[in-house]
């Protein structure tokens, strides 16, 4: 019935269709020029494939159900002169007209399991509250959708250890034996609250375990140098108020800069030695950093960040008004970015020195400390990232799942859930830590929870 | 939001010599490809496809399109004439500086660019093709992987342009057909090309495919 040689068609084959997205195509286009000889069109169309023919308006439209390759019979008439009795004379013609409906990418995704006896295995995603004397954190860390597809592991991870209300740190590391007990057990008192993500490349066979060293061992090195008498915790302590000049705002950055430097060196440090036990190479473990420390001041905060790679972090200090903590390390195209495992990055000091950013306020309402799986898609790009435009509408997302005024326990297993939203094209693991200064008069609760699952 | 584009670039040869066989197994295998990419969730929001040509000359058949609406241009060989291989090299490297996104300060950059180049001979331009293998080096690309198809396919050459070559022993639907579906899967890993920084590592071919070392 398919004529050898179909009249007056210009091609057989229409606009592509997607399942999960609305389709209109003019039918004329199969005939280009000869669409005005063209009458009677008929096109057969499966039942239940969503689409139908309007004959009225020549289109075919609807909301495609069914993904694959089709072919759809046509009939139509053309117009091909006058016959000898000078009648318009007509002729009929059928064809098959090819048609792909792409299937919706939400229903190719696949969710398995990583293997939890693997090498380095870690958990598909982890969640924290930790609240502290003076602020309040939840945190989040979730496989993205591509690992998920593939059954691989979480490549992100996050260290937080908070000034607790006895003085003595509560840290992610410690979960399983926190309590008055262990708590009290860590000597001193320390104001300074430290936060820590790291995202391990997608390229690196081990980049699970790269992250997870970055953030216990820079978290847990800064801590120490922390506990110790430090120049930085003198400089401060001396500072009448906020406003300083600018040579001790400098010394202040060099100071900080200092300590990230030798933590960041110290996690470089660890993850060079098991690359070497594991006869791996230091790329295998590529990983990004970012590390933020935090504490009261006369007066007000200070803040200090450096980064290595993407991802971000910033201060929203007031609606309008928010302060960027780092710089995205970034290339010409998408992924390209900067590891803390290139080793000749710690044989470049001033360019450490350029990776640190201090910051004093009076109060802040939140910071935000998170990966390139969360700023990619809710900040598209660096001008973005420093537009407290964006910054508010990211707090205003985060609504359904956060109280930034008093932030609870069991939040954070709302943030996690969060942090499965859909963005086409953006499907890599996300870690997002929100950081809330407690108000005066807030219950203080030395607590920490971690859920993992 | 403007979304990252994976753009993958397919150079293909159409001189005389694909005649016949040799090109309805490309055709075919390059639908193989593009059925297969749109399986994977994250190929079909970002793979954008190109199909360039050569034989006496480079065409561009196709420009950068969404694997989502792709639609296989119609693939003729000419009757016989040179392979102008460098004059392909070229086009692509014009092709990706007009269409291939790099980040600025307001919008995020593509992610770098795949290039497939097949073949089933030797470039005739040669002058023109040393030029061109060197200068294609700097377009960013995340891999080259050239296929020599074919007895009269000469590997020596490609070596100079691809990270990585792949050897056929015939020029038939089944040894193409697998090249393409390998092909797919190089592509298909997510992030694991994606990414950048570390060249990638490529999954282990079919026994059709030779991966000359």
């Amino acid at each position: 019935m398919v004529a050898a040689s179909p009249l007056a068609l210009l091609k057989d084959r229409l606009p592509n269709a997607s399942v999960g997205r609305s389709y209109r195509a003019d039918i004329a286009v199969l005939f280009g020029e000869h669409s005005q000889q063209v009458t009677g069109i008929h096109l057969q169309i499966p039942e239940g494939f969503g689409l139908v023919y309007d004959r009225e308006a020549g289109v075919l439209q609807g909301d495609p159900l069914c993904a694959g390759e089709f072919e759809l019979a046509l009939s139509y008439q053309v117009a091909c002169g006058r016959d000898e009795e000078g009648l318009a004379a007509m002729e009929a013609a059928c064809c098959l007209i090819k048609l792909t409906v792409n299937p919706d990418p939400v229903s190719l995704w696949k969710n398995k399991p990583s293997d939890p006896d693997g090498l380095f295995a870690k958990p598909d995603s982890a969640a924290g509250f930790f609240s502290g004397v003076q602020l309040t954190t939840l945190a989040a860390s979730l496989r993205g959708r591509s690992h998920a597809h593939e059954g691989g592991y979480r490549d992100d991870d996050y260290a937080v250890d908070v000034a607790a209300s006895s003085g003595a740190p509560v840290s992610a590391a410690e979960e399983t034996e926190t309590g008055a007990e262990s708590s009290a057990r860590i000597a001193g008192h320390s104001p300074w609250s430290i936060f820590v993500v790291a995202d391990g490349a997608g390229s690196a066979k081990l980049s699970r375990r790269g992250s997870q060293l970055a953030c216990s061992v820079a978290a847990g090195h800064l801590r120490e140098l922390l506990q110790a008498q430090n120049e930085l915790e003198e400089v401060l302590a001396a500072m009448p108020g906020l406003r300083t000049d600018s040579e001790t705002l400098e010394k202040v950055r060099c100071l900080a800069a200092n300590l990230f430097t030798k933590s960041a060196y110290e996690a470089f440090s660890a993850i060079h030695r098991e690359a070497g036990e594991q006869a791996a190479t230091l790329r295998d473990f590529a990983t990004t950093f970012i590390g933020v420390l935090a504490r009261p001041c006369a007066g007000g905060w200070f803040f200090a960040a450096f980064s290595i790679g993407d991802g971000g972090a910033g201060i929203v200090v007031e609606p309008g008004r928010v302060e960027i903590l780092t710089k995205a390390d970034s290339g010409e195209h998408a992924g390209t970015t900067l590891f803390l495992t290139k080793a000749d990055l710690f044989q470049k000091p001033e360019s450490l020195l350029a990776r640190t950013r201090v910051f004093f306020c009076e109060s802040f309402r939140f910071m935000a400390v998170m990966t390139d799986g969360v700023s990619d898609p809710l900040f598209p790009s660096d001008a973005a990232f420093e537009s407290p435009e964006t910054w508010a509408a990211f707090e205003q997302g985060l609504l359904p799942a956060v109280d930034f005024l008093s932030p609870q326990s069991g939040m954070e297993a709302h943030l996690l859930e969060w942090l499965n939203f859909r963005s086409p094209g953006n499907h890599d693991d996300r870690t997002l830590l929100l950081v809330v200064p407690c108000r005066p008069g807030d219950v203080i609760q030395a607590e920490t929870e971690e859920a993992q699952s | 939001m403007s979304l990252r584009r994976l753009p993958v670039y397919l150079l293909l040869d159409t001189s005389g010599s694909m005649r016949g066989e040799p090109i309805e197994a490309v055709k075919v295998g390059v639908r193989m490809l593009v059925a297969a990419l749109r399986q994977d969730p994250h190929a079909l929001e970002s793979v954008h496809i190109s199909i360039l040509t050569f034989d006496q000359k480079a065409t561009v058949l196709c420009p950068l399109t969404s694997l989502e609406t792709f639609q296989m241009p119609p693939l003729r060989c000419l009757d016989s004439g040179p392979t102008h291989l460098g004059e392909a090299l070229a086009a692509v490297c014009y092709r990706v500086d007009a269409e291939v996104q790099a980040s600025t300060a307001t919008q995020k950059g593509d992610w770098r660019p795949l290039l497939f180049l097949m073949t089933d001979g030797s470039p005739s331009d040669t002058a023109m093709y040393r030029e061109w293998s060197v200068k294609i080096k700097e377009k960013g690309f995340a891999s080259i992987i050239a296929c020599a198809a074919g007895a009269k396919a000469q590997v020596e050459p490609l070596r100079q342009v691809a990270d990585h070559v792949v050897v056929l022993d015939t020029v038939d639907s089944t040894s193409l057909g697998a090249f393409f579906q390998w092909i797919s899967s190089t592509i298909l890993p997510g992030d694991e090309i994606l990414t950048t920084a570390v060249s990638p590592s490529l999954p282990p071919p079919p026994p059709e495919v030779h991966v000359v070392l």
